[in-house]
């Protein structure tokens, strides 16, 4: 019998399928593998995070093992002698984002109504493509620029009112750092948010006399909250994890909690960061602890503030 | 009437002012970093080594002088009796210095120096930086060229001078070459791990997986990693990673297959998801057609879906690059904060961003260098946006999903 | 009878298009005037004009003189003549608040602070649009929650509470389902005792059933303009009546 080119011979179905097998569990093994990233993640910082409350070290002869109470509690991080406390530490990290969110909040959803209702739309492409532009800027470079620029600044604005600061490192230079890095992400959530209000809306509050200022704040605002609260979160985040920018400005503090804004402070990750390179043992060990109550923060406040969207949301 | 008005009119002032505040805020950064970056910017810094390496040379033998001619470029001073130019110039650090500009092939000087150091002939070169020279003149007098009295009259110095006592000579210093290559290495080691992984597996929950309970689990997994910040991903591959390349004996503690396998992890979601995006705008008549031809599920995956995904694989490759490129505390973490002028994958380094942590952590921050990195890397971020979106207007044949 | 709009001589272009053909009519106040015809012929276009939500639109220019109670509509602040001349929209639109403060929302935004005063307003709107006794428990509740029908109400009450003179209606039936569209229909016929309506319709069987004066129109021009008694059951032009009898539409 002849066999036609366009027949598939037997053999040659066959090894069709095997392949499709192959790799069907090849691309599953590797998505196993790529979802199972964060699972190790996770276990591995608590295995390791969790060790100094549970293992004694010895340093300098003394066997030592750290409180769990005092670490959450504590006020002072120093190394010798053994104080590690980040109770401190977490409420500076919580006052320095909540700062910064009453800068930027503002910032942002006025620039994206801006942007968005108001701007002739040349200048209005400008700005977006500026926004843009700003929130691809790697953190580093804010970070320098808070160094070179900032820092100076609260140093002066600090001499008037006849404080000193160290250097101009201040909870006030990490707050504007922080700001202007996570302005530009809440700015396109809203701009996009603003943008998907219906048009049919606007009209009818155009149409019942309303000014276009009124409409803007009332309605378009008010229509685009969950899509601005989106943005939000997201920012609070990536202020949360921010790490090598802050601690340029920061001032690294030993004690505290402080609140006033020209002393220097202290986040979690830049606890986590400070003077890793020549450590050992507890001191080493501790960083990951540092790094699980940074997580168990992050999960804390994204579910708080998702609940608190859900509310907001439905209150409609 | 009015009254609203009134209030219609403050409402919008403070939108201009807060608005303005993006464009101060960029503007800042850019003053800033320009002008303090862009006088040190230059070719010579980019590829210079950052570690200086000091030669104290001397040309111990009375020279009668060779009768060099040399046609001077401006700012140049040519000593005529040892044949070699000198110019003013301004070092990395912005200091004021006085480099080699031209040697004559005849001159003694090109082979003939002694390194005090090694009592070897040191090979003069271009671009180096003399920082004083000691000569003896014909009356057995000292005529001593600091390189804060200018290039001139080191030139005339020279020409005076019959025998060098000491020249004191600078190589390199501030330049980026090893980080410029640390990262170079980094991203390229990067991308042939994440690529694969990720397409992978945009494939498989794209196209293979069922929609069950399973499903949604792996895709929230993968989605979760994306919100543990970076400084988590430098704990972990202190942890797992390094040691694991030290224990295969490849490298001793920071190396730079260590940060690779980081930043892996860390972008993985962000390829996934964007190559999956890709592969969703992919009509499902064009997959079934090929199905429909008897062709098989494997070769329509490599036949139609990956090269129509291919903007979108495009897309996913320049964000990644963009993250490694602006990358911070989790390459601090395993790959070190020392500076290397020779690099070698198995060993640590600093790419780019962590040069300028590097900088800043010094007793003498160096602004001056820090900036003008942080152009480098201002332009290749740039460069990067545009040519995503230029991927996005021109490659797209499926239409935008927005 | 007494006119509350005066239209002379209006040309209007979209751009180069010129969407409306020398536009002669007269709104008499405190009846129910419908605009028919088929589809692009520039009914909405007019009335549109009306409380000038076609400044909204890009390069869109009138020519000829409109006069409400007597004076040109562009003498008119836009804010004071919407506030006096109010529109519903085909589909219903309301905001994404509460029943409460979408009523409130036109008060509100005029000065009207008081509770009390904003109340009244509220519940008398609702009664006005029959809505109240649906909705009066749940005042709070979101506007989105209700049916069609029960939104488009909504919008005709949110219209209502600016106690305007006017209120125009573009289509205000054709997204709702025959019992609602019976509701409102109802609705008119009570509302033209106090207020001058001006209705855009597809359905001529609508305009019988409610209208007290309708014209005719077809692309971009009046045809004829009559009571409806009269457009209906002796056209003038030809082309009147080949409409009403369906031979296009």
């Amino acid at each position: 019998m002849k066999q036609t080119n366009l027949q598939t011979s037997a053999k040659r179905l066959n090894g069709k399928k095997i392949s499709d097998m192959i790799w069907y569990r090849t691309f599953q093994i590797i998505t196993f593998l790529c979802a199972s990233v964060i699972i190790v993640i996770i276990a591995f910082i608590l295995i390791k995070g969790l060790s100094p409350f549970f293992k004694t070290y010895t340093i300098d002869g003394d066997e030592y093992r750290v409180n769990l109470g005092e670490f959450l509690i504590g006020t002072t991080w120093f190394r010798h002698p053994n104080h590690y406390g980040i109770g401190y530490i977490i409420v500076n990290t919580i006052y320095c984002v909540l700062l910064c969110l009453v800068l930027a909040v503002p910032m942002a959803i006025f620039s994206a109504l801006f942007i968005t209702r108001i701007a002739p739309k040349p200048i209005s492409k400008v700005l977006q493509l500026i926004i843009e532009l700003l929130s691809s800027i790697p953190s580093i470079i804010f970070g320098l620029v808070g160094m070179g620029y900032i820092t100076q600044g609260v140093k002066y604005v600090a001499s008037w009112f006849g404080v000193q600061t160290a250097g101009g490192l201040s909870t006030l230079s990490v707050v504007l750092v922080l700001a202007f890095m996570i302005y530009p992400t809440i700015t396109m959530l809203s701009i996009t948010a603003i943008n998907a209000v219906g048009k049919d809306i606007i009209n009818g509050s155009l149409a019942l006399g309303a000014s276009k200022t009124q409409t803007n704040f009332k309605v378009v605002l008010g229509a685009a909250k969950n899509g601005i609260f989106a943005g939000i979160i997201l920012g609070v985040g990536r202020a949360l994890g921010e790490a090598t920018a802050i601690s340029l400005v920061s001032g690294n503090r030993g004690s505290g909690p402080t609140f006033s804004l020209f002393d220097t402070t202290n986040t979690l990750t830049t606890t986590i960061l400070k003077g890793f390179q020549d450590t050992t043992g507890l001191d080493y060990d501790i960083r990951f602890s540092v790094g699980v109550v940074l997580i168990v923060l992050i999960v804390a406040i994204n579910i708080i503030l998702n609940a608190v969207k859900r509310r907001v949301g439905a209150k409609v | 009437m009015i009254k609203r008005k009134i209030i219609d009119s403050f409402w919008n002032v403070l939108t201009y002012l807060f608005s303005s505040v993006g464009i101060i805020v960029l503007l800042l950064i850019f003053i800033f970093v320009f002008s303090n970056g862009a006088s040190t910017l230059s070719w010579n810094l980019i590829t210079s080594d950052y570690n200086q390496t000091t030669y104290v040379l001397s040309y111990k033998d009375k020279y009668d002088g060779g009768n060099f001619e040399y046609k001077c470029k401006d700012d140049e001073y040519f000593s005529s009796y040892w044949g070699i130019a000198f110019t003013d110039t301004v070092n990395t650090e912005g200091v004021d210095s006085v480099i080699i500009s031209y040697i004559d092939d005849h001159s003694p000087l090109l082979n003939g120096l002694l390194d005090v150091g090694n009592d070897n002939y040191h090979h003069l070169q271009v671009n180096q930086y003399v920082t004083t020279a000691l000569l003896v003149g014909e009356e057995g007098n000292i005529i001593s060229c600091p390189a804060r009295k200018g290039a001139e009259s080191m030139a005339a110095g020279f020409n005076r001078g019959v025998s060098i006592t000491t020249l004191n000579l600078v190589d390199g210093g501030g330049g980026i070459r090893g980080s410029l290559i640390a990262t170079l290495y980094l991203i390229l080691f990067t991308l042939i791990l994440v690529l694969p992984l990720g397409i992978a597996a945009a494939i498989y929950l794209s196209i293979y997986a069922k929609d069950n309970w399973l499903t949604h689990l792996l895709k929230s997994l993968i989605d979760m990693s994306s919100g543990v910040p970076s400084i988590i991903f430098g704990l972990v591959g202190l942890l797992l990673f390094v040691p694991m390349f030290n224990a295969l004996v490849v490298s001793e503690g920071y190396s730079i297959l260590a940060g690779a396998l980081t930043m892996t992890i860390m972008l993985l979601p962000i390829v996934i998801s964007t190559t999956k995006e890709a592969i969703d705008v992919i009509p499902k008549k064009i997959i079934s057609g090929s199905l429909a031809l008897g062709a098989s599920q494997t070769q329509t995956t490599f036949k139609i879906i990956l090269p129509n995904a291919i903007p979108g694989i495009l897309t996913s490759t320049l964000l990644a690059i963009g993250r490694i490129i602006g990358e911070s505390a989790a390459i601090i973490f395993v790959m070190g904060t020392q500076v290397q002028d020779h690099v070698l994958p198995n060993r640590g380094g600093t790419t780019l961003a962590t040069h300028i942590y590097n900088l800043m952590g010094l007793e003498n921050p160096n602004y001056k260098l820090a900036s003008a990195i942080a152009i480098v890397i201002l332009m290749s971020v740039l460069i990067l946006n545009i040519l995503v979106k230029l991927i996005g207007y021109r490659l797209n044949k499926f239409g935008r999903k927005h | 009878m007494e006119k509350i709009f005066e239209i002379k001589n209006v040309n209007l272009y979209y751009g180069e298009k010129h969407a409306l053909k020398d536009i002669n009519l007269d709104i008499y106040k405190k009846k129910v005037t419908a605009f028919i015809g088929p589809s692009g012929c520039g009914k909405s276009t007019l009335l549109r004009c009306l409380d000038r939500m076609n400044d909204l639109i890009d390069n869109c220019k009138v020519e000829g003189s409109i006069k409400y109670n007597d004076k040109e509509l562009n003498q008119y602040d836009t804010l004071t003549l919407r506030s006096n001349v109010g529109m519903v929209f085909q589909s219903p639109n309301p905001f994404p608040m509460s029943i409460f403060d979408n009523i409130a929302y036109g008060p509100r935004c005029h000065g009207i602070k008081n509770r009390k005063a904003l109340e009244e307003i509220v519940i008398s709107s609702l009664k006005k649009a029959a809505l109240y006794d649906e909705v009066k428990d749940n005042l709070k509740g979101s506007a989105l929650a209700l049916s069609g029908g029960q939104q488009q109400r909504l919008c005709i009450a949110r219209c209502i509470a600016m106690k305007p003179d006017v209120i125009l209606m573009d289509e205000p039936t054709s997204a709702l389902d025959p019992i609602a569209t019976l509701k409102i229909e109802e609705l008119i016929n009570e509302l033209k005792k106090d207020f001058t309506i001006v209705i855009v319709t597809h359905n001529m069987q609508q305009a019988t059933r409610v209208s007290d004066y309708t014209a005719f129109f077809m692309l971009g021009e009046i045809i004829e303009y009559n009571t409806t008694n009269e457009l209906f059951k002796n056209p003038h032009n030809k082309k009147t009546e080949d409409y009403i009898t369906g031979r296009f539409g």
